[in-house]
């Protein structure tokens, strides 16, 4: 077996975070709830919306699943715990994103937010540096206060934090990310080389898992505008807006949105720069949109019709994701599904998507050997 | 080499100048039709009831003197049946399914009894049109959902005239109720019945068209663009799919049309996802068969999108049908054959022929020529 590494694995924020740290000073403070609108199980309060914790975590009621369950939510809060699940899965190391803190972007309460991200900034510096070489931990940071934004990057790059995730598009209060005042923070960004990441969940559309009761007859189609939000943002703002042309090493990753969109997204961004946008007399961008996507990252988990489109795909800007420990994530299969998602393709592209895409795009430190060792930990990590 | 017939399952009207005249008294300044100014700028404008649009950028062709009477030939052959089957017969197409160009537009119109006026006057045009040449041109009527009784008494009009699909609003509007709700069901029926594919088509649903966009606005163009290209595909999953349309009436075909086809394989699989895992973790009702099971009743128009491999190495290539989008920008015409070439070559010309001519057919009931070999000249020998 060789090792694998994950470019989209999650942490759960644990009980008590926002409220130790910010005490009283905000009303909707993030927390932890024991019922809602009558169901009694945990949820989780975003500041905004709720969410049933045994939903959005993998596993169910029969006491196998249960049991993984217990397990993913542990090592969700605890490193070492979380170590010792990713060697039996197989996987190097990791992009740690956050879950709440993913909803919690959405909260109205734009200095909660932010007054959210450092307490979270700090927690998961502190979380992943059990084992730097495994463990990168993902900065969130709320765009609201561009100022502020900036600062905030600049402190959590000196912490050790390798990318930065923000709101998935602006607010319709909000200027365009194209706007010049975002300006600064880009140029930060590209100066500490961390990839801006747009998350699924952190944007305009509500996730699936904040709907409840009859609300859920909305899913499918909400669930499928959820998973395209991306697409116009890139194409819009950094592609079309000019940000990567003002900014020409700075670096851009879609997460948890898949790849088998892209073909679509591509044919359509081509006929903006060579059809629709010509007869509109819009501003184009400075070169042929194709020269961007060498800039541009994306995730994949699982996409099943990743088969019929990868050969149109930019394979080096692709890497796979263990979701881990959400619904649907892959462990402790991550191993199998690669193989299953990936079969067919020659070995050299496999082992980009894998594992030597994500680590180049952040700069990882990789084992001297791939080769997984049998007794666990201490002589997977070498 | 011998040009063979096409069929397009996607081309234009443009709606006359006069077409709303009989109810001009009864809704004044409000009344879709052409306009001299905009936002202080003079040229030809398309006032919808709601948004704008320059004429010139909307229809195919621009300021040289060879695109310009592209463009005049294309306006002429958009309003005239006889000058369009001229132009038909040059681009080696058989015969188009005929959507409108401007009602498009109108969907969008707060005032619902006026949209729906308008769509009654537009069916009784196009249907006036088509019937120049019923072989050739096959008519969609145009259907506002405001009121479902007034759709349904409004499809049964239109079934006896002969319009062989109904374009419907892509989206319900916010304040309606999603159309997954059985109060629209006796609609649903009657498409069923009368064998009349109800169309989603670009532009009529929530999001804004691009061309109607002017000055700032248009720093959100490549947004919206892609947003309105992907507009149908939540509508699709959420209420003909999962809302149970599609349950209940299972003899039930949709067409999707404008929307280009490579985006299938991402939409299948967030549909695979939502009735596997999501469905289990979130305890939400499934419809009653597979997600693939359904999919055989959904059409897809595409022009030249340049995956269309991807979508029928996902889906087959039974429900496929290019299109010319004749008259508007990026349109095919007159290199229709050659656009049809390009994209679908490299599928094989059993998959080309099927994609390029007979799906459309088979799914709109439309006559064939005895020989699909184009003759080399003129109307008459075409028609055979």
């Amino acid at each position: 077996m060789q090792w694998i590494n994950s470019s989209d694995s999650h942490i759960l924020e644990p009980e008590g975070l926002f409220e130790k740290a910010l005490g009283k000073r905000f009303k909707d403070t993030p927390r932890y709830v024991d019922g809602y609108k009558g169901v009694k199980a945990k949820f989780y309060f975003t500041g905004y919306e709720y969410i049933r914790i045994d939903e959005i975590v993998e596993g169910g009621s029969d006491p196998a699943k249960q049991a993984l369950q217990d397990e993913l939510i542990r090592a969700s809060k605890d490193p070492y715990v979380r170590l010792k699940c990713l060697d039996r899965d197989g996987v190097w190391a990791e992009i740690l994103n956050s879950t709440w803190m993913l909803y919690t972007m959405r909260a109205p309460d734009d200095r909660m937010v932010e007054a959210c991200c450092q307490v979270y900034n700090d927690w998961i510096a502190e979380h992943a540096s059990a084992d730097p070489r495994r463990l990168y931990g993902t900065a969130m940071i709320h765009m609201a206060d561009v100022g502020w934004a900036a600062k905030e990057l600049k402190r959590v790059a000196k912490k050790g934090l390798r990318s930065v995730l923000i709101n998935c598009d602006t607010r319709p209060d909000w200027p365009l990310y194209q706007e010049k005042q975002y300006d600064r923070f880009w140029a930060a960004a590209q100066e500490a080389d961390m990839p801006v990441t747009l998350h699924i969940i952190t944007g305009n559309v509500k996730d699936l898992f904040t709907f409840h009761g009859d609300e859920r007859k909305k899913i499918p189609g909400e669930t499928i505008k959820l998973l395209q939000e991306a697409g116009p943002v890139v194409a819009n703002e950094f592609i079309f807006g000019g940000i990567m042309d003002r900014f020409p090493k700075l670096k851009i990753v879609c997460s948890e949105f898949e790849v088998s969109w892209l073909p679509y997204w591509m044919f359509r961004v081509h006929q903006l720069q060579h059809a629709l946008g010509p007869a509109m007399h819009i501003k184009l961008p400075k070169k042929p949109v194709e020269t961007y996507y060498s800039r541009i990252f994306h995730g994949l988990v699982d996409d099943s019709e990743f088969k019929l489109v990868w050969k149109k795909l930019p394979l080096k800007n692709i890497a796979w994701g263990s979701d881990f420990p959400h619904a649907r994530c892959t462990y402790p299969n991550s191993q199998k599904v690669v193989k299953q998602v990936f079969k067919g393709l020659p070995q050299k592209v496999v082992d980009d998507l894998t594992y030597y895409n994500v680590a180049e795009y952040y700069n990882m430190t990789l084992p001297k050997s791939r080769e997984i060792k049998k007794n666990g930990l201490k002589l997977a990590a070498e | 080499m011998t040009k063979e017939w096409i069929i397009s399952s996607d081309s234009h009207v443009l709606e006359p100048d006069d077409l709303f005249k009989p109810i001009a008294r009864k809704y004044g300044d409000q009344l879709p039709g052409y306009r001299n100014k905009h936002l202080g700028k003079s040229g030809q404008f398309y006032f919808t009831g709601l948004e704008y649009i320059q004429v010139d950028e909307i229809v195919e062709g621009d300021e040289t003197p060879a695109k310009k009477k592209l463009q005049e030939t294309l306006i002429r052959a958009s309003m005239d049946p006889y000058a369009r089957i001229e132009c038909i017969d040059q681009d080696g197409v058989w015969a188009e399914v005929l959507n409108s160009t401007w009602m498009l537009y109108t969907m969008r119109a707060a005032n619902d009894r006026m949209v729906e006026d308008c769509c009654r006057l537009y069916n009784d045009w196009v249907g006036e049109m088509a019937s120049a040449n019923p072989t050739r041109f096959k008519a969609t009527a145009m259907i506002h959902m405001a009121d479902v009784d007034w759709a349904c008494r409004e499809l049964d009009r239109v079934a006896k005239k002969g319009h062989v699909a109904v374009l419907v609003n892509c989206d319900s509007r916010p304040e309606w109720a999603p159309y997954r709700d059985k109060k629209y069901d006796k609609f649903w029926a009657r498409c069923q019945a009368h064998k009349i594919p109800p169309t989603l088509h670009i532009i009529t649903g929530n999001i804004r068209d691009p061309f109607t966009l002017f000055g700032k606005e248009r720093e959100e163009l490549p947004k919206l663009t892609i947003q309105i290209l992907s507009e149908s595909f939540p509508v699709l999953a959420n209420e003909f799919i999962f809302g149970g349309i599609m349950d209940r009436f299972p003899k039930l075909h949709v067409v999707l049309s404008e929307y280009e086809v490579s985006w299938i394989p991402y939409v299948l699989f967030r549909m695979y996802q939502i009735e596997g895992p999501f469905a289990d973790a979130l305890k939400f009702k499934r419809p009653k068969r597979k997600v693939d099971d359904y999919m055989e009743r959904v059409w897809h128009g595409f022009v030249d999108d340049a995956f269309v491999k991807a979508a029928v190495d996902a889906v087959g290539s039974k429900n496929l049908m290019w299109g010319s989008d004749f008259p508007h920008a990026r349109c095919t015409y007159p290199n229709s054959q050659k656009v049809v070439q390009k994209t679908l070559a490299k599928l094989g010309k059993k998959a080309m022929d099927d994609l390029a001519y007979y799906n459309c057919a088979r799914l709109y009931g439309i006559d064939l020529p005895k020989s699909r070999k184009v003759p080399a000249k003129g109307l008459k020998l075409a028609a055979e």
